[in-house]
């Protein structure tokens, strides 16, 4: 993408045409070469590509985008009507993309009138923000110099941007300074002082400004009634570019219409607070050109032009847009403002940057929707995976956007494109799922598990002896993409179900559950499952464990979306009788419930949906439901002395805001507790133990370990919720933490 | 224009400043009403991450005074 001639910034003499581009919310110019390229390619050459960006730039993605979360974490905490404000945001852009034909109508006559030129560029044929416009400029003898100094240096190093509005993020000041010692060879070599750097950029990039013809900006929203752009940007290059040069064009998506300024409101008040944590940007400039303000001549700064000479074009892009438009699953993704929230939050990016979570031109976990949408399933399907569903952007986004959502409807997309897989006679047969012959066998492998665990239960403990042999192992990395390095779940011949069902529950109950055995609870570690039973009863509740099958997590989570709802029907006709029967449905597992509350609502009619969501509990919720009406504490197992301990709440247990229940019922027994703040283990399911994704899953894993290891030198119990989170932390320490529940214990 | 010079001092009325977010902005809509419709709203100087670490001073200013004149 890059200029050939960057060194032109030493001589603004030079008699080509120059262009001056920016773009204020660092949409990248060019597409991206550094992400996986072959949609064959096995796991291990991913693994490779993975582990190489890890090494190389994933120290610098995670240090910058831990920070600007960090950073939106606090600004969303200082703002009190944060929530209001995403609503209004939601409901503006959800009115906007329904009436975007009117919009565009209303911009154009609105432009036209100021004296400006509208263009909408329906497909990539000639201009194109997304793609190539630099190159193609190029081609045509232009010099284009981006302004944005983040982009600039990214042009420079011929490379793609690694988020959607750092696009340079991946680069540390040494790799800048030796990029621009290499590229300018300066006098004196430039060491890495940011502030140095900076100054040498402005300086480049701000002579190209005033020699330039053309300035060419993005465009973070354009208003339909008034024909004017608003451009957020801290450096300030944007209006510099957009007002210093005779001519401005304005490129920008069609989804960046709204109404007026009425609407720009809750927009600005979010965008900076959710990508960098800034209560607001530097600038926020709205522009209505052409403007009659005459342009300078640098050369003769005291003679000026003629007042009223300016020119203005506009281009929509729509390159695939319309068509998102009526697609109702990807419709949202036009919502996106790219602030970058997404990018920031997500475990797996901050370890392996927009390279590797992103596709041709955009980054993240929304990118999976953008790529869909303009490139093709293709580029999608290349990183989607690093989606794990965690969650954790979900609050994050201005606009409420279902992020995990779309990774899902697009996961299951090109499942169903994929080829037969080499290996699935392997899994057929233990797979009764409502998937296409071609699915990937890893994934469906994953997406059962519940089978699995029924055959290993029914044959443990041989089962975890043979899957346990090194060849079984070898066999399972090989052709399942089952790590080896991974120990695998081992399965329970006495299920709690079993042993629920063999026992006296006590008699004089003053309320009735059914706790809900999850397949992890259920087959494989069913002493949370018992501790959960006792400590109910206990505080004076009677326990039933039904015969109720997965919740659809494991198949959603690989994109096997008619496996989950052909699941979440079924649970449901289950659980139905109980809470009509007047029973509230306990949950141990934090994955499920997240089900239940959460992505039910896709499955289910709005009424059944709603039943369950308001009667199904996470365990220590419940808990500490309990206790505040007056249930005995007493009766159950407390801290003895200072027991203190680290415990890591589950990440979709904290996107539904009930990690605080577990730490006020634990602390209220008498524990000394703390919490991690990272905002996923990195097993995250299924995909810690997929050979591809393995040394992710423990660099991400890291981050966590180095939380608490001052916790467990201190002699701390490690306490977690989820089982792979436990799994994870097992991994990391080597000890196997428990469930809070197994804390309250009274046996 | 407010971004080249590397100081950018504001003389402000007292009257002319409003309270917060939704007062700027219902000012800022009768403004472009009447056709005022080109307008910036800056925070404070021009600023940078890109090279590393924030760096003030990039495209705009490096320092930016606000004066208010009071009994305006
Ligand atoms: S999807 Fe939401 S969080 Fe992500 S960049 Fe878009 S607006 Fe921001």
């Amino acid at each position: 993408m890059a200029s050939e001639h960057p060194a032109s910034s030493t001589n603004p003499e030079s008699a080509d045409p120059a262009v001056e581009r920016t773009d204020p919310e660092g949409e990248p110019g060019a597409a991206a070469d550094a992400g996986p390229a072959d949609g064959t390619r096995s796991r291990r050459d991913k693994a490779a590509a993975l582990r190489h960006l890890m090494a190389t730039e994933g120290e610098t993605v995670g240090e910058n985008t831990r920070g600007f979360n960090r950073g939106t974490d606090e600004a969303i905490g200082r703002l009190s009507n944060y929530e209001d404000l995403r609503k209004q945001a939601r409901v503006i852009k959800e009115d906007a993309i329904a009436e975007l034909p009117d919009l565009i109508d209303r911009v154009t006559e609105a432009v036209e009138a100021n004296g400006g030129s509208v263009y909408l560029v329906k497909s990539k044929s000639m201009t194109t923000e997304e793609l190539e416009c630099n190159a193609h400029l190029e081609k045509e003898g232009f010099d284009v110099v981006e302004t944005d100094l983040g982009e600039w240096v990214i042009q420079i190093a011929e490379e793609a941007p690694s988020h959607l509005v750092g696009p340079a993020i991946h680069k540390s000041p040494e790799e800048i300074a030796t990029l621009f010692n290499e590229r300018f060879n300066p006098d004196e070599p430039f060491s890495g002082d940011p502030d140095e750097l900076t100054q040498f950029a402005r300086d480049a990039v701000g002579e190209h400004i005033e020699g330039a013809d053309v300035g060419m900006t993005g465009a973070n929203f354009v208003l339909a009634e008034s024909g004017s752009i608003a451009l957020v940007t801290n450096e300030g290059n944007a209006r510099k570019t957009a007002v210093t040069p005779q001519t401005h064009i304005a490129v920008g998506g069609v989804e960046k219409l709204l109404p007026s300024i009425r609407e720009l409101e809750p927009f600005v008040e979010l965008i900076g607070r959710a990508g960098t944590g800034q209560d607001i940007t530097s600038y926020v400039s709205l522009l209505t050109p052409p403007t009659d303000s005459p342009v300078l001549d640098f050369d003769a700064p005291d003679e000026s032009m003629e007042a009223g000479d300016r020119e203005f074009h506009l281009v929509l892009v729509d390159n695939g847009r319309m068509a998102m438009r009526e697609d109702s699953q990807l419709r949202e993704t036009l919502y996106c403002i790219r602030c970058g929230a997404c990018n920031n939050s997500c475990a797996n990016f901050q370890s392996v940057g927009g390279h590797g979570f992103g596709g041709e031109t955009y980054t993240g976990g929304i990118a999976t929707g953008w790529e869909t949408g303009i490139e093709g399933l293709d580029s999608a399907g290349e990183f989607n995976d690093l989606c794990t569903g965690c969650t954790r952007c979900v609050n994050k986004c201005p606009v409420k956007i279902d992020i995990p959502w779309i990774n899902t409807v697009v996961r299951d997309r090109a499942n169903r494109g994929g080829e037969d897989g080499e290996f699935s006679f392997l899994v057929e047969g233990l797979t009764p799922d409502a998937e296409p012959g071609g699915l990937d066998v890893q994934k469906r492998l994953f997406g059962n598990i519940e089978t699995l665990a029924k055959l290993g239960s029914a044959a443990a403990p041989l089962s975890n002896w043979i899957t346990g042999t090194r060849p079984v192992r070898a066999v399972l990395d090989r052709a399942l993409g089952v790590d080896a390095r991974r120990e695998l779940p081992q399965w329970r011949r006495e299920t709690v179900r079993d042993w629920a069902g063999g026992r006296a529950s006590s008699a004089d109950a003053d309320r009735e559950v059914v706790l809900y055995p999850d397949v992890y609870t259920n087959y494989a570690h069913p002493e949370r499952g018992k501790a959960a039973v006792r400590t109910l009863e206990a505080l004076g509740v009677r326990v039933i464990v039904p015969d109720v099958g997965e919740s659809g997590r494991a198949p959603l989570s690989q994109g096997m979306i008619a496996t989950a709802d052909r699941a979440a029907s079924e649970v449901y006709a289950v659980l139905a009788e109980h809470v009509d029967a007047g029973r509230d449905v306990v949950v141990i597992e934090p994955s499920d419930l997240a089900m239940f509350r959460d992505d039910y609502e896709k499955f289910l009619p709005e009424r059944s949906f709603e039943r369950l969501r308001e009667n199904s509990y996470e365990i220590m919720e419940y808990v500490y439901g309990l206790l505040e009406n007056g249930a005995d504490r007493d009766a159950l197992s407390g801290a003895d002395g200072a027991g203190t301990l680290a415990y890591h709440s589950h990440c979709q247990q904290r996107t539904l805001g009930l990690e605080p229940y577990t730490t006020a019922v634990l602390s209220d027994m008498g524990y000394d507790v703390t919490t991690s703040d990272v905002e996923c283990c990195g097993m995250a399911g299924s995909f810690g133990y997929k050979s591809e994704y393995y040394e992710v899953s423990m660099d991400v894993g890291q981050q966590l370990e180095a939380q608490f290891a001052g916790e467990r030198d201190d002699g701390s119990t490690l306490v977690a919720s989820g089982t792979s989170c436990s799994d994870q932390l097992e991994a990391l320490f080597g000890e196997a933490p428990p469930h809070p529940i197994e804390l309250l214990d009274p046996v | 224009m407010s971004l080249y010079p590397e100081r950018h001092v504001i003389v402000v009325a007292a009257s002319d400043v409003v309270p917060d977010m939704p007062a700027a902005f219902d000012r800022l809509a009768e403004e472009f009403d009447a056709g005022l419709d080109s307008q910036v709203l800056a925070t404070g100087p021009s600023a940078t991450g890109d090279m590393g670490s924030l760096v003030r001073g990039v495209h705009g200013p490096q320092e930016v005074h606000v004066a208010i004149l009071e009994d305006r």
